[in-house]
């Protein structure tokens, strides 16, 4: 039996034994590069989805809606202006997050915008769109802004040190919630006969509406179909479980990277096969990360050493990229 | 200090355990129910809401589309099809396609979700109305389109092929004035 004290010594070590930022602040520039790229490709929807002539009024929206929820439009309007200045500022927050400027002031304005957006017509978007909510709201008490970031550059320029070190709960409560998606799904999966009986990759892939790219041959094998559906099932099972073993971590990162990939090749759905590489990420351990960032920062330096700028210029890049 | 910041952490790293959870636990019994109180409050307001149910319990066989049909004053009618993920390029599908699939199969086909038909129709009204400016319309009409994956035990579709014919039903109609 596991004793009280025993416990709370393993939650404490768990959650809070200090570790390198320099993972969580790789996962910040990955995040925020993502959402921008969202951010870009959602432009064109103004007028279909957030404006006025939108395919659902906001007053539809606020029907509905008949409980506190997060949605500056209900404050603000829907006119065209408020929509465009909205995504400027959310851009404009998105990229300071990406290169780690006021951080977390940028992370909590990008929630905030983000939340609104989503929110403005809830029932145009999917899971891809939850777990960017779940973890950006989690982005914002993380110390992502510590390394990597104008913050951490502009700190050393005052002879001062952001903490490289700490607690890693925000990075642990990530990794839960990447189990979880899987596990979940996993679950429910169990529940479907087709997927017991190893035909739920060709329904799947038979609705014409999600169908990406063609797959020939691959798609039309019952028995590499019905691989396909189980392989499915214990990769899941295994990104949800066996990923917290030291032995089967980096084989299974890699192994989801491909499986998400291949997704992304076969299905449309924008955002969600990326979203889960990027999280995956936070599964190499922060020293491992630290240990590449290094590697890369020192060849860097290398290079600005051999370089013929001047020495005081030198001195100065140096110390930003200590 | 360290204590105390270490309780309100842990503290909410369980409030997010009860999030995660939520979907698994019979919340008409009392005390659940007591407990996610304030838990739905909070995720109602980010919309979190973690059921994590891609393709479960099994995929979906159905492929869905819509249109509407407007008639105008004059007796002639036109009609127009959201866009259809399919018929889009892979650019496409990513700025909108997919918003619209969402949109279409999970939204407003739905008799639950009827509160959307009629901005649906007026914003479809829109679309034609953009090459009919010269003509009044009357009505909207909104058409739902859907076709059911055949069962594999009738024959393997080959991956990529279109379905032929699709299934069309009347469910609402807008009148303009």
């Amino acid at each position: 039996m596991l004793s009280y004290k025993t416990f709370l010594n393993r939650w404490d070590r768990f959650f809070f034994r200090p570790e390198p930022v320099e993972g969580i602040a790789v996962f910040r520039m990955i995040w925020c590069f993502l959402l921008l790229m969202y951010l870009f490709l959602d432009i064109g929807n103004i007028n279909d989805f957030y404006g006025p002539k939108a395919i659902l009024s906001l007053k539809t929206i606020k029907d509905q809606f008949n409980y506190p929820h997060m949605n500056l439009f209900h404050l603000f309007g829907d006119s065209i202006g408020v929509v465009t200045l909205m995504m400027w500022i959310y851009g404009l927050a998105l990229f300071c997050g990406l290169i780690g400027f006021r951080t977390r002031t940028a992370l909590v304005v990008a929630l905030v915008c983000m939340v609104s957006f989503h929110q403005r017509n809830i029932w145009l978007l999917s899971s891809s769109e939850v777990l960017m909510r779940s973890i950006m709201i989690l982005m914002v008490f993380s110390p992502a802004g510590n390394a990597l970031s104008v913050d951490s550059m502009l700190a050393r320029l005052n002879s001062k040190q952001l903490p490289r070190d700490c607690s890693p709960w925000v990075v642990r409560l990530i990794q839960i919630q990447i189990s979880v998606v899987y596990l979940w799904t996993f679950w429910h999966k169990l529940k479907g006969d087709q997927w017991i009986d190893g035909t739920a990759v060709y329904y799947a892939t038979r609705l014409s509406n999600m169908t990406n790219l063609p797959v020939p041959i691959l798609l039309d094998n019952l028995f590499l179909i019905k691989l396909m559906t189980w392989g499915t099932l214990i990769l899941e099972f295994s990104l949800g479980t066996l990923v917290w073993f030291k032995e089967f971590r980096k084989p299974l990162i890699f192994a989801g990277v491909f499986f998400h990939l291949g997704i992304e090749y076969m299905m449309s759905i924008p955002f969600f096969e990326l979203i889960m590489i990027a999280l995956l990420i936070n599964f190499f351990s922060p020293i491992e990360i630290r240990d590449y960032v290094m590697g890369y920062v020192a060849r860097v330096k290398e290079v600005i050493r051999s370089s013929t700028i001047t020495d005081d210029l030198k001195s100065r890049i140096l110390i930003l990229l200590n | 200090m360290v204590k105390v910041k270490k309780f309100f952490i842990s503290a909410f790293i369980v409030f997010n355990f009860l999030i995660m959870a939520r979907v698994h636990l019979p919340l008409d019994v009392k005390f659940f129910s007591t407990l996610y109180a304030p838990v739905d409050t909070y995720t109602r307001f980010f919309s979190t809401f973690q059921d994590w149910m891609m393709f479960a319990p099994n995929p979906s066989r159905t492929n869905y589309e819509l249109s509407a049909e407007i008639e105008f004053t004059d007796g002639s009618r036109d009609s127009w099809s959201f866009p259809k993920a399919s018929e889009l390029s892979i650019v496409g599908k990513y700025f909108y396609g997919e918003r619209y699939r969402k949109f279409i199969s999970e939204g407003v086909r739905k008799h639950e979700n009827n509160f959307m038909w009629k901005d649906t129709a007026r914003f479809a009204l829109r679309m034609i109305g953009e090459t009919h400016y010269n003509k009044i319309p009357s009505k909207v009409h909104l058409y739902r389109h859907w076709e059911d994956v055949p069962l594999l035990s009738d024959g393997m579709r080959t991956h990529g092929t279109r379905p032929d014919k699709l299934s069309k039903f009347r469910f609402f109609t807008h009148e303009v004035m």
